[in-house]
């Protein structure tokens, strides 16, 4: 499984830590294809008919495709985040077969007893439409 | 097409095989997930299954009970408490506003211990 980095994913030789972020900033884009092997692997895991080349795919494979983004954007990353929450507003349905483009911003850094608490806004694009935007609430572990 | 009162249940079985399989999906091989060895040190002393496995049975729930004739638009949702892999995740929901498409969903273990939850809004396509 992999996608195509295009700007690029925040890459450092040490894990990031949550003074590392840029409040307020981007920070990274990754490429990632609805091909027709995640589709797959979303038909095991959810069931329901496989989504075919062209046809339209289920909203959470795009999900799916945002975390595997999200993943590869920020690397490497310290052991124990905790994804706490998500916000998600769907713009459109992407169809199997389209490649994703994510962006990720540093939307708000917050210590909170002692917690750091990150929120990250995410946009996906296919070309020049919008397709998913959001914003992911992590604990980040160091 | 007015919109339909409940979010029909959604289980999912979750096992090793399904935390390897979302992992290969997400690109997410946290040994948290994958790794007994390491996720017997850990604080949950246990796998635990990947958060937005959960929404995306969720996400699935909904899909699903809306067809074509309803599209989802936004949600927000908080991750309450880790699901051991191994367990049964079932997804499901309630319209809470008609007037706004807003209903509460959660995702639930057997005991009915919501381990994911918050609201989605909908409107007719």
């Amino acid at each position: 499984m992999s996608g195509t980095d295009l700007m690029g994913p925040a890459l450092k030789d040490t894990p990031w830590t949550f003074d590392d972020f840029p409040q307020g900033e981007p920070m990274a884009e990754v490429a990632v294809e609805l091909n027709a092997e995640r589709a797959a692997l979303w038909a095991g895991l959810y069931g329901g008919p496989q989504a075919q080349a062209g046809e339209p795919a289920p909203r959470g494979l795009a999900v799916a495709a945002m975390m595997e983004a999200y993943i590869r954007a920020i690397q490497p990353r310290p052991p124990g985040n905790v994804h706490a929450g998500q916000t998600l507003t769907f713009h459109g349905r992407p169809k199997v077969g389209a490649v994703l483009t994510a962006r990720f911003t540093v939307v708000k850094k917050e210590m909170k007893k002692e917690r750091r608490w990150l929120t990250l806004g995410v946009e996906m694009f296919e070309g020049d439409d919008k397709l998913l935007s959001g914003e992911i609430l992590s604990i980040w572990a160091a | 097409m007015s919109l339909p009162d409940k979010i029909a249940p959604l289980e999912l079985a979750t096992s090793p095989d399904t935390a390897q399989a979302y992992g290969e999906l997400t690109f997410d091989f946290n040994p948290i997930h994958v790794d007994p060895e390491f996720a017997a040190r850990s604080v949950f002393g246990m796998c635990i299954s990947h958060g937005t496995m959960a929404l995306n049975l969720a996400i699935e729930a909904c899909e699903r009970t809306f067809g074509e004739g309803v599209d989802l638009n936004s949600l927000k949702i908080r991750f309450s408490r880790p699901m051991p892999v191994g367990e049964t995740l079932t997804a499901g929901g309630q319209l809470t506003d008609p007037e706004t498409g807003t209903y509460d969903i959660w995702v639930t273990l057997p005991d009915g211990t919501r381990t994911l939850e918050g609201t989605i809004t909908a409107a007719p396509a």
